[in-house]
């Protein structure tokens, strides 16, 4: 009997489908929600188990998992923004990986759960004037929700895959503490295919936890495939928004009391411009985790293709360089640009890949860059390494490097430019520590978005205020990581989802509370 | 409405790929990107990407092209030198010193590599780990070889 998924069966009428609409739509909600991703969902399922209605409008489809196919092509055109071919610009380029579809980039990232540190929150207290409004006791409560509803642990041993296993035994021979991620996994199967969806529906993203759950309840309805053009303000108030769908029909979608905008760090921004939104904050202090990996090639048998996608980290460096030391599986289609050769030499590297393993660091950059809209409602992110963040990188490569020799690795793969493109000896890793300090020289991703719309007490300032709140404007809350004043230093999804759940917690306690009062 | 890509430009591409990928016995995989319409493939990327990339793969797509020029000084486009000499031009542009050369084309064998690794054929032998693992020869042997 196959399976059935969580995001199959859903309640008739809860979701409206941008792409095969045959009319126009006007609906009407408590609160409207653009995004269904990490903190869009959460938000919804939060306040629709409180009691109010809710509307999602998300701008990309809903990709089921019986459908989930792990060729990367196919996937990445149907969810990705821009098919995966977004790019930062700056001194260089950098691609921009961001999902689009129901539950956004949880989709296809790899599910990794971590708490942002103390010190984090520390800074944005001090720095920012954040007080006691985000702290980590603030967050725990929601933290600890989120654990046990995402179901949040370590990959079994049986499927923890063996680039992920020597990753943590390299760091220990090394003398750092490593171990196995802690991510959101009701029953990993091992099958490796994180990035273009869990086949088996054991990934705990958004579209198989909180936007079904949402729906669930009875309150809540996503319109699929449908852009929102703007948010509708009227004398400083959010009536609610207007979004296209995927065929052309308008879809306005009314809010009695709030709209909650969780789009990222890139589309939160420009839609708050869009609707005439005005902040000099607004799209500045953008900020990201580069992240760089490294290939190697061993004589033993490595099978990314079986195990968690990433399931092996370190933190042991984040605070003293930071970076974060991660793996990641890739697939051929994305393992093979990051393979040096052509013709013969490239396949005979291809046909080893089952004796590949690929690590990889975050750095958690200093840098901050700017969001904008560009021609055609083109997203527009600018944004340059500093040469600390270069150093902080070509630090960690080296080391990345010298630890895959000492896993046994016959050959590595640096992928700088000014280095050569295959190392044979751990000797060789210093000519990763000599690497030019170019943006140019180093091919980063774009992981984990930050900044854009801040938070902070000050209008003058910042974007939001501490309740989550547009400042000056009624009803107009944003709840993604562009709220956060700087980038954390760990994976974000947690945070994102615990921030988000706060938010709408309080939202929903005032909007209680108003009603009762009414009554 | 954006130009599909003329006869010439797919046969540059069907040359480009053809040399990342090849065929056995230029290639120790089940088969090359040959026989999965490579030309093609590029041709609807560029129709369904949006424009800014769709530009960047098809600025690619000329440098591959007019490249043997100003790497091997041979008056030729990409589809008109011999295998070998595609792969040394190939090589060049990735080992550019003009950040925008080697980022672009290395761009294109991405974008291969999205067609190449849809074989079902070719994944299970990619992923499934040798034993003892297939020598990789030093680059010169490889060159060697594939001329013989």
């Amino acid at each position: 009997m196959p399976t059935l998924h969580n995001d199959e069966n859903l309640p008739e009428g809860t979701v409206v489908d941008g792409e095969t609409l045959t009319r126009s739509i006007d609906d009407v909600f408590d609160v409207v929600i653009v995004g269904s991703g990490a903190a869009g969902a959460v938000a919804a399922h939060t306040l629709a188990a409180a009691g109010l209605t809710v509307g999602i409008v998300e701008e990309g489809p809903w990709l089921k998992t019986k459908d989930v196919v792990d060729d990367v092509n196919p996937t990445f055109a149907r969810i990705m923004r821009d098919r995966g071919l977004q790019v930062l610009s700056g001194r260089a380029y950098m691609p921009l990986i961001q999902g689009r579809c129901v539950g956004g980039s949880t989709f296809v990232n790899s599910a990794i759960a971590w708490r942002a540190p103390e010190d984090v929150f520390d800074d944005w207290s001090a720095r920012f004037g954040l007080g006691e409004a985000i702290t980590t006791r603030v967050l725990d409560e929601h933290y600890d929700a989120l654990d046990r509803d995402l179901s949040v642990r370590s990959p079994d041993d049986d499927v923890l895959g063996e680039n992920n296993r020597l990753f943590v035994e390299t760091a220990k021979k090394r003398g750092f503490e490593a171990a196995p991620m802690r991510r959101y996994d009701k029953g990993c199967k091992g099958s490796g295919m994180c990035l273009t969806g869990c086949p088996n529906g054991a990934k705990q993203g958004m579209s198989v936890t909180y936007v079904p759950w949402a729906l669930r309840t009875g309150r809540a309805r996503i319109f699929t495939s449908a852009k929102v053009e703007h948010v509708e303000l009227r004398g400083g108030r959010a009536m609610g928004v207007v979004a296209r769908s995927a065929n052309g029909h308008r879809i306005l979608v009314r809010a009695r009391h709030a709209v909650m905008v969780a789009a990222s760090t890139v589309q939160s921004p420009n839609v708050l411009r869009r609707s005439g939104v005005r902040s000099k904050h607004l799209g500045r202090h953008f900020q990201v985790h580069p992240g760089l990996a490294l290939g190697a090639l061993f004589d033993r048998p490595i099978e990314m293709s079986f195990g968690a996608t990433q399931g092996a980290e370190s933190i042991a460096f984040r605070k003293s360089d930071r970076f974060k030391l991660e793996t990641i599986s890739l697939p051929p289609d994305l393992a093979c640009a990051r393979i040096p050769g052509v013709g013969l030499e490239l396949s005979e590297r291809l046909a080893n890949l089952g004796h590949v393993a690929v690590w990889a660091a975050q750095i958690r950059s200093e840098a901050e860059g700017t969001v904008k809209e560009g021609w055609g409602g083109t997203d527009r992110v600018r944004f340059t390494m500093t040469e600390n963040d270069l150093r902080t990188t070509r630090k960690a490569a080296a080391l990345i490097a010298r630890m895959l020799f000492e896993a046994g690795a016959r050959e590595v793969w640096p992928g700088i430019y000014g280095v050569p493109s295959v190392i044979r000896s751990i000797d060789d890793a210093a000519l990763i520590d000599e690497a030019p300090l170019d943006p140019r020289s180093y091919n980063c991703i774009a992981t984990h978005l930050f900044g854009a719309a801040r938070m902070g007490p000050d209008a003058s300032a910042s974007v939001v205020d501490t309740d989550f709140r547009v400042h000056g404007t009624e009803g107009l809350y944003v709840v993604d990581s562009s709220v956060f004043p700087t980038n954390l230093g760990v994976n974000p999804q947690h945070t994102i989802m615990a921030m988000a759940r706060l938010a709408s917690q309080r939202l929903a306690a005032k909007l209680l509370d108003r009603n009762v009062r009414a009554a | 409405m954006r130009p599909r890509l003329s006869s010439f430009e797919r046969a540059w591409a069907d040359a480009a790929l053809c040399t990342f990928f090849p065929a056995p016995p230029r290639s120790v995989l089940a088969h090359g990107i040959d026989e999965m319409g490579p030309g093609q493939f590029i041709d609807d990327i560029l129709m369904e990407t949006p424009i800014e990339p769709s530009i960047g793969l098809r600025l690619a797509l000329w440098i591959i092209a007019l490249a043997p020029l100003f790497t091997i000084r041979r008056f030729a486009t990409i589809a008109g030198i011999e295998h070998d000499d595609r792969v040394r031009v190939l090589e060049r542009l990735l080992a550019s010193r003009i950040y925008a050369v080697r980022q672009l084309v290395l761009g294109f064998k991405a974008m291969g590599a999205l067609l190449y690794s849809q074989s079902k054929r070719l994944r299970t032998q990619m992923n499934t780990p040798k034993a003892p693992v297939v020598r990789l020869r030093m680059k010169g042997e490889a060159h060697a070889d594939a001329a013989q």
